[in-house]
């Protein structure tokens, strides 16, 4: 029994390790065969998604209809035609219409505080849970063994329940 | 007990910050184009002329963004007619920015309603973000000096006595400094509706 | 007529639900079991009032009553039956109004349910709770939300303009604010249980593991009810959107959210009666968020396109979160000695370790999605700038939260209770990891690309091979019933949240959309297909005139058009060419003002359909888990240690722990 089990627990070894291998591999392949040249309607879609329709609430460029947005997205294709990068183009609009026209917040000042706050909280809660396991550890430390009182009360218990 | 006090806190702050919010109205109004120079608009005219702005430096250029499909545009269209008139061989003269329209709409909408100042067709889609418009009417005004002092969004404020009301104020400011035109202050409001007319 | 029965039927409920709670209340105080069965009668007053006052405004809306304000507003001739008949929810009052009937419903529910057990007094206190919060919603129907108001008709009245046009042109419309309400609302009977516990200090019984499945019942309605919302945004936006991180979708994440946290973390609290300050926070915090989604929906402070009603009932009902909270927050501090709980997680790897995690989790998402919605209002109030918070946001901080859950979706169920070795856990795992790694390789086979959407992919197969195996274990064992019960339902249910999170991966990571400006006849090409334009097709129908381009993309042809309403709404509508692998939608731009020429929007998203078929699964599986088990529990049974006791002899009910000894239980509960 203990030969075949360890047999198979080998064998578990190697299965684990094949398919770490197989996942990397898996992963490099799909992450460098994607050359990140994206086309330029592509770039349009992205890049309007994150601008805010002025006119309307709450929809992108992207989503909305409205005259002005449908002109921001012809600018916005003709600037990428013409060569301009990304930030260049939201650079144009933010002096247009101000910070509020990109849906991306800032990611320095008091605005940036929303990018960090839910990090700090995440890992502020999971340290407290690291806490409390490690108070539960030491609590369970400094049990003492069962002795055979304990043993006796618990054998008592079970003949009065039966 | 400290989770207790801690998100009673929390809450609390965050019960005070909904309870005071304004509830406003959509799409936000940027002023950001005020203060700075303004972007240049040339180019072809219904009338079948050319116009170009830059050329109207020293003049009082108030810049009128419509289309024939929207009501604030009607409202204020008489108002402007009224504006070309009095100031017909004067320095305050009017281009309007057609937008989101077709041609012949816009002409039929100045046949309709009257007026013969200059109106841009083509090509006005990068003009209109150049100057920030949200959404129509939007009208602006530019100084002599070239840079933009006054916006107005929506029909509120154009009128022929408010445009030249804004104009006398920043040609005779309380205080006489010079060069009212390059000062933006009193362009934060976007609608002015000042009529204390003289 | 109907606005006197109407308004009948509100003060009714209104009255009762005063009447009954105080009359509870004294009958509880004096032990009186008359005045108890008393009160009972006169809640059940509530529902038939509630049901007078809907039927009432349906009645008004059918037979187009103009001199109902309400109808006059949102009523006409043209509307089609089935849409007239939502509009009773189309707009404030009368969803207030399908609000508290869907209340005194569960009221009525919880009556029938509870019935022999009214002399409990922490039945009465539940009821009274609920009560409460009757009175607070039919209270809002006798003032600022009030259906029920009269109004002159003009003598040359003609019609009214029908409930808003974008409403009326799907039937998911109409569906999905029941399906919400039946969602939110009923989360209120188990919030009710929880205040009563913590009222009455009874927190250790299996209360809450009764009402557990009313919690089911309004989680899969509240899913099914977002579902339904993404599914109507998907087909009438024409942009190929579904979730738009709007801030009145995300109020209605959140307490779905918690609401999941919820149903996971009281396992715990079943088995070793651990987690209850969790728990009761949870439940609290899950009601809670429902009346903050309210208020921010209705009030108008956070600017959304799904704002179509603005009143003056925003701080009533932020007045109403705030009280809920304080109350929550307050009871929960006050019985903080009563709920720790006599034993401890002893190791993270653990099926307890793992629920913890997952509650973290789970809170941490919801706080996210909290704190971008009302970033702007904080923005505003501090600095006095205005900035906006949207999709780009949300999906960068939430995509690792997914790939966590996801993570914690394929090891948790393995997990035993108590403690696990590493052993163990390479043994269970390994076909659950093969499945990932096979469905990650199955994914770059395909030509999926990117390091993001590849990683989703493969812990997605993780999962999905984590709950497969759970059910083919439990198949094998128990034959059809190993697919029903709580864990095997919970497992088909996990498979449809993967299927979803898959969806979403595949759907955002390859998006592909243009615009173009066709000629009639002109054919181009847009990805691998091609696009060609035929012409424009016009159509007068009662309530709107139609124009549609007819596109034929691959053969198939598609309509997308404009709706002119009476009224003057314009709306578009999309046509969407669905298929198993990938959709394809068009949409028109602007309103074609001639025949030779149209501007199309077309995107192109993979494995759309997943999402729907995920939803479905979802709520397949939320029934499955519904159904009773072979041993039926007592409620009344503890199923952890009666607070105040200090020798630990209690009574389990359900089979022990699977990998300790009895013994060793035993010995560590004497211990402490």
């Amino acid at each position: 029994m203990t030969e075949r089990s360890g047999f198979r627990a080998q064998w578990r070894w190697l299965s684990w390790a094949l398919m770490a291998i197989v996942v990397t591999a898996a992963l490099i392949v799909g992450s460098v065969a994607d050359d990140g040249i994206r086309t330029d309607a592509e770039r349009l879609t992205a890049l309007a998604s994150t601008i805010r329709c002025p006119q309307c609430t709450g929809q992108s460029v992207a989503e909305s209809n409205v005259t002005i947005a449908r002109e921001i997205r012809g600018d916005i294709r003709n600037r990428i035609a013409a060569g301009e990068t990304d930030d260049e183009i939201r650079q144009v609009y933010i002096d247009r219409y101000g910070r509020s026209i990109v849906l991306t917040p800032d990611s320095g000042g008091f605005t940036g505080l929303v990018w960090v706050v839910p990090v700090v909280a995440a890992v502020v809660s999971l340290a407290a849970v690291g806490l409390a396991f490690r108070r539960w550890r030491l609590e369970a430390e400094a049990i003492p063994e069962a002795s055979d009182a304990d043993r006796e009360l618990v054998a008592a218990l079970r003949r009065s329940r039966s | 007990m400290i989770a207790s006090a801690a998100s009673a806190v929390v809450l609390a702050v965050l019960v005070f910050l909904l309870a005071t919010s304004d509830t406003e109205q959509s799409g936000s109004v940027n002023f950001e184009i005020l203060g700075d120079v303004a972007p240049q608009i040339q180019g072809p005219t219904l009338a079948g002329g050319s116009y170009d702005l830059y050329e109207q430096r020293g003049d009082w250029v108030v810049v009128n963004f419509f289309a024939s499909t929207c009501v604030g545009g009607r409202i204020e269209h008489p108002e402007l007619v009224e504006f070309n008139e009095r100031h017909r061989n004067g320095d305050r003269q009017i281009v309007g920015v057609m937008f989101g329209d077709t041609e012949n709409a816009a002409r039929e909408f100045f046949l309709e309603l009257g007026g013969d100042w200059p109106a841009m067709i083509e090509d006005t889609g990068p003009i209109a973000i150049d100057y920030g418009v949200t959404a129509l009417p939007e009208t602006l005004l530019v100084a002599p000096s070239g840079r933009v002092v006054q916006k107005w969004v929506g029909p509120q404020g154009v009128t022929a006595d408010g445009i030249d009301a804004v104009i006398d104020r920043f040609e005779n400011p309380p205080g006489a400094a010079e060069d009212a035109a390059d000062s933006v202050g009193a362009g934060e409001s976007g609608e002015s509706d000042e009529d204390a007319g003289d | 007529m109907n606005v006197a029965l109407g308004d009948a039927g509100v003060v009714v409920a209104f009255v009762s639900s005063i009447v009954a709670a105080v009359t509870l209340l004294v009958a509880m105080r004096r032990g009186d079991a008359g005045l108890r069965r008393t009160g009972v009668r006169v809640a059940w007053l509530v529902l038939a009032g509630a049901i007078l006052g809907f039927a009432a405004l349906e009645r008004a809306l059918i037979t187009r009553d103009f001199s109902v304000e309400y109808v006059m507003d949102h009523g006409s001739h043209r509307t089609p039956p089935l849409y007239n008949f939502a509009a009773a929810w189309s707009s404030l009052e009368g969803s207030i109004l399908l609000w508290g009937l869907v209340l005194a419903g569960f009221l009525g529910a919880m009556l029938v349910k509870f019935r022999t057990r009214i002399m409990d007094p922490l039945v009465t206190w539940a009821l009274v709770v609920m009560l409460g919060v009757n009175t607070f919603f039919f209270g809002l129907m006798l003032g600022p939300a009030d259906p029920f108001r009269r109004v002159i008709v003009p003598p040359d009245f003609v019609d009214g303009p029908g409930p808003n046009a974008l409403l009326q042109n799907h039937p998911l419309m109409a569906i999905h604010p029941p399906l919400l309400y039946l969602g939110y609302v009923g989360f209120t009977v188990p919030f009710a249980f929880a205040i009563a516990a913590l009222v009455t200090g009874r927190v250790g019984e299996g209360w809450l593991v009764e009402t557990r499945r009313w919690t089911l019942f309004a989680w899969g309605f509240l899913t099914a009810g977002i579902v339904a919302g993404a599914w109507w945004s998907y087909d009438v936006l024409g942009w190929g959107g579904y979730w738009g991180w709007d801030p009145v979708e995300n109020v209605s994440l959140l307490p779905w959210l918690t609401g999941t946290a919820y149903l996971h973390s009281v396992m715990i609290q079943e088995r070793r009666g651990m987690l209850r300050v969790w728990n009761l926070s949870l439940l609290c915090a899950t009601f809670g968020l429902t009346i903050l989604g309210t208020f921010i929906t209705r009030s108008g402070v956070i600017q959304s396109v799904h704002a179509f009603s603005e009143s003056g009932i925003g701080p009533l009902f932020l007045g109403f979160f705030g009280l809920v909270a304080a109350v929550s927050i307050g009871l929960i501090g006050w019985r903080g000695d009563r709920l720790r709980a006599p034993g401890r997680i002893d190791s993270p790897i653990s099926r307890e370790g793992s629920f913890l995690a997952n509650n973290v989790i789970f809170a941490v998402f919801a706080f996210v999605v909290l704190l971008g919605t009302v970033f702007p209002l904080i923005v505003e109030a501090v600095q006095n700038d205005t900035i906006s918070v949207g999709t780009p946001y949300f999906e960068r901080m939430t995509m690792p939260i997914g790939m966590v859950m996801l993570f914690l979706m394929a090891v948790a169920p393995v997990l035993p209770w108590r403690k696990a070795s590493g052993e163990l856990l390479r043994t269970r795992l390994e076909w659950p990891a093969w499945f990932g790694a096979g469905s990650l390789v199955l994914a770059v086979v395909l030509g999926a690309r990117g390091l993001t959407p590849l990683i989703a992919f493969a812990l997605a197969g993780f999962a999905a091979g984590a709950a497969l195996r759970q059910i083919v274990l439990a198949t094998r064992r128990n034959g059809w019933r190993g697919l029903v019960g709580r864990t095997n339902g919970g497992m088909i249910v996990h498979l449809g949240v993967i299927i979803v999170a898959i969806a979403f991966a595949a759907s955002n990571s390859y998006l592909r959309a243009d615009e173009r400006t066709l000629e009639r006849g002109d054919e181009i090409v847009f990805e691998d297909m091609t696009v060609r334009y035929d012409g424009l097709e016009i159509e007068n129908l009662d309530e709107k005139r139609v124009t549609s381009a007819i596109i034929v993309v691959d053969g198939e042809i598609l309509r997308p058009g404009y709706s002119q309403f009476a009224r003057g709404d314009l709306i578009a509508t999309p046509a969407t060419l669905g298929g198993f692998t990938r959709d394809t939608q068009v949409s028109l731009t602007v309103l074609p003002q001639e025949q030779d020429r149209v501007t199309i929007r077309i995107t192109t998203q993979p494995l759309i359909a997943w999402l729907w078929i995920g939803g479905i699964l979802m709520a397949v599986g939320t029934v499955f888990s519904a159904f009773p088990h072979r041993i039926h529990r007592r409620p009344t049974d503890p199923v952890s240690v009666a607070p105040g006791s200090v020798n630990g002899t209690h009574a389990t009910a359900g089979p022990p722990p699977s990998s300790s000894s009895e013994e060793d239980h035993a010995l560590s509960e004497v211990g402490s």
